[in-house]
């Protein structure tokens, strides 16, 4: 490790104590009162989560604090919904019954639609961030995104394009590229954010799921093609529909795993190089250290605690991501707190609605 | 407020001023309604107790600032007198928590009155949809069912069909009834928003009579009387997304408790529709009520040869279903009744999809 000059202290080092315990009792109130409410208490819930996950996160010695409240969250929700479904409902049903099915005007207005579906998706992800960290701080310093994120949409929207029409093909560069472009956004306090971590030590190890589950799928359907037994003539007997639904879904299930396992070591990978490849300030590196093996217990314990808990486990699975993050990340370099000034960002008003709309808030 | 005569402990502190994450070491105690904190080099900083709160994070006390809220104060080995004396920010008060009772009371006492009054709601808000957007919202499963080739269009059988339907049709119906017939394999019929209603074409070959195939139709009649699809529509789009974009899963999972009771009573009204409808039409009500004998024993022969499809018709048979048959066969002699077609014209009904 080494130590430029004028830096004062080693980079701060991240233990978290939650215990999922205490999560779980928090959550099984969360869940009581989000029934109670026809599921509106969800925001105040999420926010309950967030503020112990942070608070048990602490930094040397000192905790995270979690500033957002379940209000804002509230009326980011209700932002989000008026902002896609209502077009989403106008497009779909009313609009048709005046220009008719088929017409071209339609099948223009629905692509457009789509497309600003696909746009949204970026930017509802760099909202999420951006809501995320201005409601965090540490010692009193705030994060921040340094845009509103109309701008990633429109990059995010490319990503997104090019995985779909390779096919997946270019999941390891897309995902690399997307990690880059928004840590380049971030901000904790006066401190940037930069990343430039590359798709190729990664690839390898991508390609493997990629060709392993094309060739698992094909073979999968020829075999099933090849062995399938129904009658030439009348319905098939409920035994029979039973046999059938039961072998695709066997072997789905069987593919589904192995595809799970390969892609762990290809997770642990991106996590090591693109954690790894982050740089935060001048002086400091973050390194991530999580073996394919990990990877995997991890998916097979989230697995197991949703499938054999009815569900219950779920409640669990916030606090498995963060505890999985919080327990690797390390921070190496040197820091000097000096430097770290207080943001002159401007954080936004509501929550993530669009981010929550389409589930994909990190946390 | 707080005259305390003599100044109070000195307890040592971490000050974060909101404006660099470097900390400063700080002896804190409270003289009057002032907080002095005072550092290394005795420079000292007073500050207003009542500009102060206080929040107990785990095992810290941390004060704040309400006029600079990046500001933390981070307090050491503290004596309750010396808390005491600051106000505590995060403790819910009891006019706050009154509130949230208040307002989870009446979420939940909102959910109830959806609940018990739901039904009535969809009710009074179905003819509200507009005729042309309904036929919209069930074009794509309109389309779906009989789409393409699997319409059926024999002119014979379109005839009967109409001539049939003719008998059943409410004089003034409450919006235009479209009806299709659709070649499937299973004996089904449905009725789509809009007065669209399908009629599978298994079901008219499971039909032995024109009076059977009439009360099926009666009682898909029925549905459109009362308006059951556009209910499903609004509810589906009034309430379903809506929760469900709010609340998630327990939103959605809400949404179906709230019309759970729904579709049993919908059956039973458009059961009571069809007898009116099929009454009017001098029909014979035992046609339906042969109808569904007949479907109840099949099922039954099925289940012999198949022993999981004996299982599943153990959990399908329940009571309503023969009391469905007994409304349509105690209804039989209460009217009189003419033949609904000709035996020609059941001949040609029954090969419109030949």
């Amino acid at each position: 490790m080494e130590q430029p000059v004028g830096a004062h202290e080693a980079a701060p080092c991240i233990d978290f104590r939650g215990l999922g315990g205490d999560v779980f009792l928090l959550q099984l109130g969360n869940l009581a009162l989000t029934i109670l409410t026809l599921g509106i208490y969800r925001f105040w819930g999420k926010t309950r989560v967030r503020r112990f996950l942070w608070r048990n996160t602490l930094l040397d010695g000192d905790p995270l604090e979690y500033r957002g409240t379940g209000l804002e969250l509230f009326v980011g929700a209700l932002l989000a919904i008026l902002l896609i479904s209502v077009p989403l409902g106008l497009v779909s049903v009313v609009l048709p019954a005046f220009v008719g099915r088929g017409s071209p005007a339609l099948v223009i207005t629905q692509g457009i639609l789509l497309l600003l579906i696909y746009y949204l998706v970026g930017v509802g992800m760099y909202r999420s961030w951006r809501y995320i960290l201005s409601r965090t701080a540490w010692r009193g310093i705030r994060g921040g995104m340094t845009e509103q994120g109309w701008r990633f949409g429109l990059y995010h929207f490319g990503l997104l394009m090019a995985q779909m029409f390779s096919l997946g093909f270019l999941t390891p560069w897309v995902g690399v590229r997307r990690w880059n472009r928004l840590t380049r956004d971030m901000r904790i306090g006066s401190l940037p954010l930069f990343a430039d971590a590359h798709s190729r030590p990664i690839y390898g190890r991508f390609l493997i799921v990629w060709v392993a589950m094309i060739v698992l799928l094909v073979l999968f359907g020829v075999l099933l093609f090849a062995t399938v037994d129904l009658p030439t003539e009348g319905p098939p007997s409920l035994t029979q529909i039973l046999v059938l639904i039961v072998s695709i879904y066997g072997g789905l299930a069987v593919i589904g795993f192995i595809g799970a396992m390969l892609f762990a070591r290809y997770h642990a990978a991106f996590l090591h190089e693109t954690y790894g490849a982050t740089r935060l300030g001048e002086t400091m590196r973050l390194r991530f250290d999580v073996r394919g093996r990990e990877v995997a217990l991890f998916y097979l314990v989230n697995f197991a605690l949703v499938a054999f808990t009815m569900g219950l486990g779920t409640l669990l699975l916030p606090w498995r991501h963060w505890a999985f993050h919080a327990r690797r990340i390390v921070i190496d370099g040197a820091f000097d707190p000096t430097t770290m000034r207080q943001t002159d960002l401007v954080g936004p008003g509501q929550g993530e609605g669009i981010a929550d709309a389409f589930d994909i808030a990190p946390f | 407020m707080h005259s305390t005569s003599r100044p109070s402990e000195v307890v040592p502190a971490r000050l974060f001023d909101g404006a660099s994450a470097r900390p400063r070491a700080v002896r804190a105690s409270i003289e009057g309604d002032l907080l002095v904190l005072a550092d290394e080099a005795e420079e000292e900083e007073r500050v207003p107790l009542a500009l102060i709160t206080r929040e107990q994070a785990a095992e810290r006390i941390v004060l704040h600032r309400t006029d600079l809220p990046d500001w933390r104060l981070i307090l050491g080995t503290v004596d309750a007198r010396f808390v005491a004396a600051l106000p505590d920010r995060h403790r819910i008060t009891r006019g706050q928590a009154r509130g949230i009772g208040f307002v989870i009371a009446g979420v939940a006492a909102a959910g109830l009155l959806a609940w018990s009054m739901g039904a009535r709601a969809l009710v009074w808000a179905a003819p509200l949809v507009p005729h042309r957007i309904a036929v919209q919202a069930g074009a794509p499963m309109l389309e779906m069912i009989a789409g393409g080739k699997r319409a059926c269009e024999d002119r014979a059988g379109r005839a009967a069909l109409d001539k049939l339907a003719a008998r059943v049709m409410p004089p003034r119906p409450v919006e235009p009834v479209t009806l299709t017939v659709a070649r499937n394999e299973q004996v089904n019929a449905f009725t789509l928003p809009g007065g669209q209603v399908i009629l599978l074409s298994a079901l008219i070959d499971a039909a032995e009579t024109p009076e059977e195939l009439a009360g099926v139709l009666a009682h898909e009649l029925g549905h459109v009387e009362k308006r059951h699809p556009n209910q499903a529509l609004i509810r589906h789009f009034g309430f379903d997304l809506f929760l469900q974009g709010l609340g998630g899963n327990v939103g959605a999972l809400a949404s179906t408790g709230l019309f759970l009771r729904n579709s049993r009573a919908a059956e039973r009204e458009a059961d009571a529709t069809a007898l009116a409808l099929l009454r009017t039409g001098r029909v014979d009500p035992r046609g339906l009520a042969a109808f569904f004998a007949r479907m109840e024993r099949r099922a039954g022969e099925r289940a012999k040869g198949d022993r999981l499809e004996r299982l599943a018709g153990l959990a399908a048979t329940h009571p309503s279903d023969a009391s469905r048959q007994a409304l349509f066969r105690d209804a039989s002699g209460k009217w009189p009744t003419d033949p609904v077609l000709t035996p020609a014209e059941w001949r040609a009904l029954r090969s419109i999809c030949r």
